[in-house]
């Protein structure tokens, strides 16, 4: 999975590695867009957006081809999202054929119907010629189940609700959408007047298809809104809240993980209450539910000591098949959580240090990757997101290059193991984040000298000495009042 | 030989046997730390935890105070004390909140409506041992949680409690016989039942400290010192702030005082250590609020009182025979003690007649007479720990310690010094209590390691003793064998007059050999008893699968977390009072009921819910605010200890306080059975108790084949219906089941005819001519 000789790359050109990053650009001067509307200086000549529901998110790619209309070269393509659905963007990422875009996020104004994201591409677009470009983006938080309440057997049903068109701030000669369901139960539908002699949509089974449509301008926004119903077989998880934890230790060569989860199940709630009966029943046939019956967690091979625990001990129905070639801990809630239902829980495991740390030629500079999230191989949403990384003590000099755009990035010092100074702690905040960003990575640099290696062993030395001292010195106390 | 004795005696090894001494005691300490560890550990082998801290850390997580009592596979005992969860969470509130702030608190998330004022009515020892260690580690920076300090302070205290068994037997004979008694101490059963990990309880520090305390009160009266007694009344202090059973020691040390001047053993030694500890102890006792002024007002403490003012009596009239040596004098003297004696021993009945000295609490009545409780308060005798203890359990919970204990105790009548009469009074007042109280056997395993590490001490040294005979007194060597059954009665007197002894090889090594193979059978017994009896937590069911694999019953902690997670904060679940702390700690929700029971009419309202009728039940749940109902039912998985088993005690406590509405004796079939197949009795399948066990249950088989476990009952083919609660939670196994009380009726009628009118069936006349049946039949 990690290639040695992507190491050697990271090594030499880190300086190159931060700029390319998309969060860490260093032009990020907030896109107005207060009354802002964009030059007119492109025209999407082709479009196709698809629309992927599988998931408990939805997931937009928007494949097109630009025309540079205006007479100057441009470098700035803009990306209107209307302001409701802005907050429950998780990522806009943009690639053309060049390799990935830097993207601006818009700065949030409220009063501000439309909000813009900006686009810049990695070679200006020369006067009237034309190029691919591909923006992917995924927003949470959108699908709701109808009917919100079920029985404990029956199907869950998600409803979406999007628009005709795909959003564009220029003129789009040609498009049309097309929408992949989990499975092609998809009882509701919204079905538009006939567009030319073809039915809108098209397409049977879990494929829908809106469209093609002629010219549409950005005046006419999303054009008529659809909304789209379709059986979920799946428990829609959502993490409100997840800490992640992560501790290097120089000494005892491990890199320790835990995971703490606040986990909700935002899926149709149960219309009466829970059956056991039906439940033991029915669970016999492992027929699919809307309940979290279990998470799957894969880890990287080599992982040791899992553990799973919740608020009050050891849940000890949890599994944990590690090998050469994979590692996975299967974890089983203490109960199915059912929509609306809530449970919270810890995992964690340890690495050997060595495949997740190298070192620099003069011995002393060291760099670290390791996977931004590790979260379940189940489709998941992430509200809130904090890691926290926690260097040797001693180490100074501190590099952090996250994957994804942060709320925030604070140091702090941890005090654990008898430490005397504190250990430097980087803590990153991140909202709204999608089970798409497993498996990107974290790569955190720092200055470890020799000598605060063996700083403990001395400062325990001391402290036992100073102890032995004392005590001998009490020892020496005569309290007797007489003989 | 003489390289032996030089090692063994002389100064200049000193060094070396002391080092050795302390190796040898750390060792056992550390023997009785790690068995309590390992005792619990296997139970969650199928976890590895990270690391040697993280080790801590996931027997923190794993194993999380369940080990309170009750062992289900051993004893089937009817609850599981679950002390353990109360104590942590009153450390998690003193840790976060500071000290002053447990001192005032006003819990009021139990005992609902009523809260409990926590912080005065409880003994605080452990909570603040436990937070002081978790702040000393945090000065450290040590990564430790609360909740890891909490699982891990009984066994740390065990391998204190050798050392102080140690300290004391070492008083009573010498080194080796402490050595002896430490490592019975460590491993006998007896104590590890209430000291492995995770039995976070009052009497996980409180034997450490009553051990102490009578080593430094030993000590005291040894030497006369006042400094000693200082300590004693400084470590009595901690065992009034740590354990309800310090009143074992406010009698035992009074006891043995009076007993020595009886013997006429009154000395300055005494006089000073007896005044140093009643004076300073007394004093520190009335610093914890829960107990306050009762050193001075209840029966309990009066005789420490009485024996004081003894004390001071004797004392004056020593002093004036000292002065005055005149007969005449002395016999006047006598009658004056006599007198002020039977004259405050009146005045105290007067006090207590007349109500300014508290009575004898009911709890020790039930001490003298085991069947007080029974009539008088059912909740104590609820409780199975309160149960008179059982005769193998002697056996069970000490070995061969139990035969040992008597010739210890002859032995030290044999050398009758001052602190040997302190253990023979400790023998036969523990002896007593643990014969009374299951739970006092407790108290009764420490003289019992005490004694015996005497009596086998003073085997060994008969028989390894490396001396010849100085002069051998009766005729030639070879005559010892012939002559064996003469010195064998002496020698258990033998460290007294050591003219004779064992001389041939042969009879000391079958001796030796013999006690060997005890000492091994002994050890062997002690690990079987920790890893089958004492290991499970009792909210955790263990049990072997066919294939030898273990199988966990987790239905507890998976029904707690459901409530935990899935109901509103403020929410207040009833259910026995068993269950309290449990819900308490692992639910975190409020509770109507728990395991301080304090408050019998509170409990008795519990208790009279349950074994009510539906529209009887419903304004009860109402008035006191019930959100959910819990129940345990144990009849699918066969799991005796429900609550339909306990049930009889509900109607009992309900029946002492509402005579009139709850009769036990309606529960029972015509024939004096309890039963709760077809034969149940109205009352029976009519209680909500019973209507929550079995709902649904008989869906789980085919029709008319519904089969309790527990009961071995065949249940009715129509289970029972429920209208004022919905079934809310069943966990995985049926043993925990929870229900939602229902809200008012929109159109306010009573449940009953809203559950009748929404199945479709119209008011027919025939359920009023049922009920009116049901009447009839109850006349008659």
């Amino acid at each position: 999975m990690y290639s040695l000789q992507n190491w050697g790359i990271l090594l030499l050109p880190l300086a190159s590695l931060f700029s390319l990053a998309p969060c860490s650009s260093a032009d990020s001067t907030p896109v107005p867009s207060n009354g802002f509307t964009p030059p007119q200086v492109f025209k999407n000549s082709n479009l196709l957006r698809t629309i992927d529901i599988t998931k408990p998110y939805v997931r937009e790619t928007i494949a097109m081809v630009i025309d540079n209309i205006s007479k100057e070269p441009q470098a700035e393509y803009y990306v209107p999202i209307p302001k409701g659905i802005v907050e429950n963007i998780s990522y806009l990422e943009a690639r053309g054929e060049d390799g990935p875009h830097i993207v601006n996020t818009p700065a949030f104004i409220p009063e501000s119907e439309m909000q813009y994201y900006r686009v810049l591409l990695n070679t200006p677009l020369s006067a009237g010629k034309s190029a691919k470009l591909w923006i992917t983006l995924a927003q949470t938080d959108c699908l709701i189940p109808v009917p919100a309440l079920i029985g404990q057997t029956d199907k869950q049903f998600l409803q979406w609700t999007g628009s005709q068109y795909a959003a564009s701030a220029y003129v789009t000669e040609k498009q049309k959408t097309k929408i992949r369901f989990p499975n092609s139960e998809v009882p509701n539908f919204t079905v538009l007047e006939k567009n030319g002699e073809n039915d809108d949509p098209t397409g049977a089974g879990a494929w829908y298809t809106y469209g093609p449509y002629k010219t549409v301008n950005p005046d006419q926004e999303g054009g008529k809104a659809i909304t789209l119903r379709f059986e979920y077989t799946n428990p829609v998880i959502k993490m409100t809240r997840m800490e992640r934890h992560i501790e290097v230790s120089h000494w005892g060569g491990n890199i320790a993980f835990e995971e703490r989860y606040w986990m909700t199940n935002l899926g149709a709630k149960l219309k009466d209450t829970f059956s056991r009966v039906q439940w033991a029943s029915t669970s016999y046939y492992n027929p699919p539910t809307s309940a979290i019956k279990h998470l799957t967690f894969p880890l990287i091979p080599g992982a040791q000591d899992a553990y799973f625990t919740d608020e009050i001990g050891n849940v000890s129905t949890s599994r944990f098949r590690s090998n050469i070639r994979e590692a996975h801990l299967e974890l089983k809630p203490r109960y199915p959580v059912f929509g609306g239902w809530n449970y919270s829980f810890v995992v964690g495991w340890n690495y050997d240090l060595k495949h997740f740390l190298r070192v620099s030629q003069d011995g002393e500079r060291y760099v670290l990757k390791v996977p931004f999230l590790e979260g379940p191989k189940d489709s998941i949403t992430y509200d809130e997101v904090e890691i926290t990384v926690v260097l040797p003590e001693g180490a100074t000099d501190v590099k952090c290059s996250p994957p994804i755009p942060l709320i925030s990035e604070e140091e702090y010092l941890h005090h654990t193991f008898m430490d005397t100074r504190g250990r430097i702690a980087i803590k990153m905040k991140a909202a709204n984040v999608v089970d798409e960003q497993h498996k990107k990575e974290l790569i955190v640099t720092y200055h470890y000298p020799t000598m605060a290696l063996y700083r403990k062993p001395f400062v325990i030395f001391t402290g036992v000495l100073t102890l032995f001292t004392l005590s001998w010195l009490v020892s020496k106390i005569d309290l007797k009042i007489g003989k | 030989m003489s390289s032996m004795e030089a090692l063994l005696k002389d100064e200049s090894t000193r060094n070396i046997r002391r080092l050795l001494k302390v190796v040898i005691l750390i060792t056992i300490a550390g023997a009785a730390v790690s068995s309590r560890l390992f005792s619990v550990i296997p139970l969650f082998m199928n976890e590895s935890p990270r690391g040697l801290s993280e080790t801590i850390l996931g027997l923190g997580e794993t194993v999380t105070f369940g080990s309170g009592t009750g062992d289900i596979g051993v004893w089937k005992s009817d609850d599981a004390i679950v002390d353990p969860w109360f104590n942590f969470r009153a450390s998690k509130y003193l840790v976060k909140n500071g000290f002053y702030n447990f001192w005032d608190w006003f819990d009021d998330r139990t005992w609902h409506p009523l809260g409990r004022v926590t912080g005065g009515t409880l003994y605080p020892g452990l909570m603040v041992t436990s937070g002081a260690i978790y702040h000393i580690l945090r000065m450290l920076s040590m990564p430790v949680d609360i909740r890891n300090v909490c699982v891990l302070l009984a066994p740390a205290f065990s391998g204190l409690t050798a050392l102080a068994t140690y300290l004391f037997t070492k008083e009573m004979k010498d080194e080796s016989a402490g050595l002896l008694a430490a490592a019975f101490i460590g491993i006998a059963p007896g104590y590890i039942s209430r000291s492995v990990a995770g039995s976070y309880d009052n009497e996980a520090i409180a034997i450490f400290l009553l051990m102490f305390t009578f080593y430094l009160w030993i000590k005291a009266l040894k030497d006369g010192s006042a400094f000693w007694g200082a300590l004693c009344a400084l470590f009595y202090f901690y065992m009034v702030a740590a354990w309800g059973g310090y009143v074992f020691i406010t009698n035992m040390i009074p006891l043995h005082a009076f007993v020595l001047v009886l013997m006429g053993r009154y000395s300055p030694r005494l006089y000073v250590a007896y005044t140093s500890w009643f004076a300073l102890g007394t004093l520190g006792s009335m610093q914890v609020p829960f107990v306050g002024f009762l050193p001075i007002r209840s029966s309990e403490h009066m005789a420490a009182l009485g024996v004081f003012g003894l004390l001071q009596l004797v004392g004056f009239v020593e002093f004036v025979r000292y002065q005055v040596p005149s007969r005449q004098f002395k016999t006047l003297l006598k009658a004056l003690i006599f007198v002020v004696f039977a004259l405050s021993s009146a005045v105290l009945v007067l006090l207590t007649v007349s109500g300014v000295i508290a009575p004898w609490s009911g709890r020790f009545y039930s001490l003298w007479d085991t069947g007080y409780a029974k009539i008088h308060i059912p909740i104590i005798a609820s409780v199975s720990e309160h149960q008179p203890t059982a005769w193998p359990a002697f056996f069970f919970d000490l070995e061969m310690l139990i035969w040992l204990f008597p010739a210890g105790v002859y032995m030290c009548f044999s050398t009758l010094q001052d602190q040997h009469v302190f253990v023979i009074i400790y023998a036969i007042m523990a002896s007593y209590f643990a014969g009374v109280m299951v739970r006092l056997m407790l108290t009764l395993t420490p003289v019992v390691c005490v004694s015996a590490a005497i009596a086998l001490s003073n085997i060994l040294d008969t028989y390894l003793s490396i001396k010849t005979p100085p002069t051998p007194t009766v005729g030639a060597p070879g005559a010892d064998e012939r002559k064996e059954k003469k010195p064998r009665v002496n020698i258990l007197s033998a460290g007294k007059d050591s003219i004779v002894g064992i001389y041939s090889k042969a009879s000391s090594i079958a001796v030796i050999a013999a006690f060997s193979i005890y000492l091994f059978v002994f050890v062997l017994h002690c690990t079987w008893v920790t890893s089958n009896a004492y290991s499970s937590p009792s909210v955790v069911l263990a049990s072997r699968l066919p294939d030898g694999s273990q199988h966990i019953i987790d239905d507890y902690r998976e029904a707690y977390y459901w409530l935990r997670k899935n109901t509103p904060d403020n929410a207040k679940i009833m259910s026995w009072w068993d269950y309290g702390y449990q819900i308490g700690g692992m639910a975190d929700r409020t509770t109507l009921v728990d395991n301080n029971t304090w408050n019998n009419t509170h409990i008795a309202t519990v208790g009279k819910a349950m074994s009510s009728r539906e529209e009887v039940a419903y304004p009860i749940l109402r008035q006191h605010d019930v959100d959910y109902v819990l129940v345990i039912f144990g009849g699918l998985l066969g799991y005796s200890g429900d609550d339909i088993n306990k049930f009889l005690w509900m109607i009992r406590i309900a029946e002492g306080v509402w005579p009139e509405e709850v009769k036990e004796r309606d529960f029972f079939t015509p024939r004096g059975e309890y039963r709760v197949d077809d034969g149940a009795t109205d009352t029976m399948k009519n209680s909500i108790m019973y209507k929550m066990s079995y709902y649904n249950y008989q869906s789980l088989f085919p029709a008319g084949q519904a089969q309790d476990r527990v009961r071995n009952a065949k249940l009715p083919a129509v289970g029972p219906t429920l209208n004022i609660l919905d079934e809310a939670f069943t966990s995985e196994n049926w043993i925990v089941r929870i229900y939602k009380v229902k809200d008012l009726d929109n159109l306010g009628r009573d449940h009953a005819s809203a559950a009748a009118f929404d199945a479709g069936k119209k008011k027919s006349k025939r359920t009023k001519a049922g009920k009116g049946a049901q009447r009839k039949l109850r006349v008659v």
